[in-house]
């Protein structure tokens, strides 16, 4: 074929249309692209408006990372004086990870609050759809009141059903706070978040809780304190084990009342976990009476911890009588975390038994006849 | 008929590319769980289409036909990253909710099929009209499919909690699967019964004339 022939061919027409189109087409897009094109500012206004509504003011923070279960990928301080930091946490599925914008609240130079979560992206976690916003708003309402030296954890938030990604959320929020206690504000000390945690179960009564020094000296907690203490036990009673208590006193009608605080770790749950429960034991006239309350305070491997309903029927219940025991059946067994229930009565029944060993003072007798119905405890 | 009517009828159902030609099912099983993304796909099929169904017509006597496909692609390829560089800029949230689907625009059956089957055979107008009404008629079965999947299965309409009931599955693949399955048997019921009603006219018709005619 002649070089004229070619270029009077099929062939040759076939290539010069197809190169036409190529050509067209990258001209066109080379221009669309320059028109178009998201610039890293825009993208993360957009991802602040997502999470205020509008734009704000920001100035990027030099980054760290203080938590080995996440990674702070980008920090801001917003106008209002609050973080905004991208967070991702590992130990998702399949050791995937999330990626979550955190919104964290900062007054007087202390972190007050989480104001928002949003899931920015996603590594193997296939059902991440299923943790809804309705979730990631429990972030701000467990905040001071559930979250303990440990951060939040992934049975905290009970509106999604995929433990490994809300793992990873947890952690990337954990690790958010954590990066902003520590680059920017006082970390609020353990004595406060502790005070304020026992100060639940006393609603409005103004609570005094002893523990001790590191010398094991009893002493009032205050909410300076930077570690907590309690009277080491480290007891076995039956299936738990006694960890520690503290005492709680306060006055009700000029009387003081005083309670043993027992933390005990109940055996026999479920896949042979256990359950932590912090049990607050009255002790009138020189005895232990009656509960308090029971409240769960941790647990291992306890996948249905979030079913247990009936920690309230604890509360008020005698335990005069010897060798009483709760039983996991009627009012102490919620459906479907059998094993649990388990757990959680052993680690009670722990408790009662280790306090029932302990010998109280007598109480000293008021010349006027009120008050003075309680008895001052000390070891065995 | 009016030939533009019947390209009309043709998109919206007799050749609706959802119920009628089963085609474009990957971004159906895929975003139907919404019916916001179903929406926001099915208007960007009717943007592409149609434009890409004017350029192939346009161009149908300049491109030789050994290269036809090969022209098609890139032109298609083209609008669609067009497509997604407009989505991005300016509706960043149907351009989140649609993801890896977009780009997938490129291989739809329904552009490459409705190109190659009318779009080079037609003028302008007639491929523009027919890249509007099949774009359409994808976009209506999707949204239909969307809001039923959304409905049900998360208790939802474009996003809106209308009730706390819902049938998670009916908003998974499989689930839009099932949905999808169902819509095409009562689509196609439909359309038998009313061309079943149609015949019987006709027929009826025909016989009177005959009647008439005879007497």
């Amino acid at each position: 074929m002649t070089v004229k022939g070619f270029f009077k061919s099929n062939v040759f027409k076939c290539l010069a249309t197809l190169l036409c189109v190529l050509l067209i087409s990258g001209i066109f897009l080379t221009i669309m692209n320059a028109l178009l094109a998201v610039t890293p500012e825009e993208k993360f206004q957009r991802a602040i408006s997502k999470i205020y509504g509008k734009n704000v003011a920001t100035t990027a923070v030099a980054v760290a990372d203080y938590n080995s279960n996440a990674t702070i990928e980008e920090a801001y301080r917003v106008e209002d004086g609050n973080y905004l930091v991208k967070s991702t946490g590992k130990g998702g599925y399949e050791n995937g990870t999330v990626t979550c914008w955190v919104v964290i609240e900062f007054n007087n130079g202390a972190v007050c609050g989480i104001g928002k979560v949003v899931i920015d992206s996603n590594k193997n976690q296939s059902y991440i759809d299923r943790v809804t916003d309705k979730a990631l708003n429990q972030f701000g309402e467990l905040y001071n009141s559930e979250i303990n030296e440990k951060g939040f954890t992934e049975n905290m938030i009970t509106n999604a059903t995929v433990k490994g990604t809300k793992t990873a959320i947890c952690n990337a929020v954990n690790g958010a706070l954590d990066f902003v206690n520590n680059s920017f504000g006082k970390v609020r000390a353990l004595g406060e978040r502790f005070l304020e945690e026992i100060q639940k179960a006393y609603g409005e009564n103004v609570i005094s809780v002893y523990g001790t020094d590191d010398k094991g000296v009893e002493k009032l907690i205050t909410k300076e304190d930077e570690t907590v203490t309690g009277f080491k036990v480290e007891a076995q009673h039956g299936n738990a084990t006694v960890n520690e208590y503290y005492k709680v006193k306060y006055t009700v009608d000029e009387s003081e009342i005083l309670h043993y605080l027992i933390t005990s770790t109940g055996n026999g749950g479920y896949q042979d976990g256990t359950v932590t429960c912090r049990v607050a034991i009255a002790i009138t006239n020189g005895k232990p009476t009656t509960i308090y309350n029971a409240t769960i305070i941790g647990n291992v491997g306890q996948s249905y911890i979030n079913d247990i309903k009936h920690m309230g029927n604890y509360s008020g219940k005698d335990i005069t009588g010897d060798g009483f025991a709760f039983e996991p059946s009627g009012d102490f067994l919620s459906s479907g975390a059998t094993k649990s229930s388990t757990a959680i009565a052993n680690a009670v029944n722990g408790a009662i038994t280790y306090v029932k060993t302990l010998t109280f003072e007598a109480p000293e007798t008021n010349p006027d006849g009120d008050g003075g119905d309680n008895g001052e405890g000390g070891n065995s | 008929m009016n030939k533009y009517k019947k390209i009309t009828l043709d998109g919206l159902i007799y050749q609706n590319p959802t119920f009628m030609l089963v085609l474009g099912t990957c971004p159906t099983l895929g975003l139907i769980s919404s019916a916001f993304s179903a929406m926001g796909m099915g208007l960007t099929v009717v943007v592409i289409l149609t434009l890409s169904n004017i350029l192939i017509s346009a161009l149908r006597k300049v491109i030789p036909n050994s290269v036809r496909i090969p022209c098609y692609i890139v032109i298609i390829a083209t609008l669609v990253t067009f497509a997604r560089m407009f989505l991005e800029k300016f509706v960043p949230d149907l351009y989140d909710s649609l993801g890896g689907f977009l780009a997938l625009i490129v291989v739809n059956c329904i552009i490459l099929g409705r190109a190659e089957a009318f779009a080079n055979k037609h003028t302008v107008p007639e491929a523009a009209v027919d890249g509007v009404m099949q774009g359409l008629g994808f976009t209506l079965a999707l949204t239909l499919m969307g809001i039923i999947c959304e409905f049900f299965g998360k208790g939802s309409l474009f996003g809106y909690e209308i009730m706390s009931f819902s049938i998670g599955m009916l908003s998974k693949p499989a689930g839009a699967f099932l949905v999808y399955g169902l819509s095409i048997a009562v689509f196609t019921y439909v359309i038998d019964c009313i061309e079943r009603a149609k015949r019987v006219k006709a027929n009826k018709l025909a016989r009177e004339n005959l009647l008439r005619e005879v007497a």
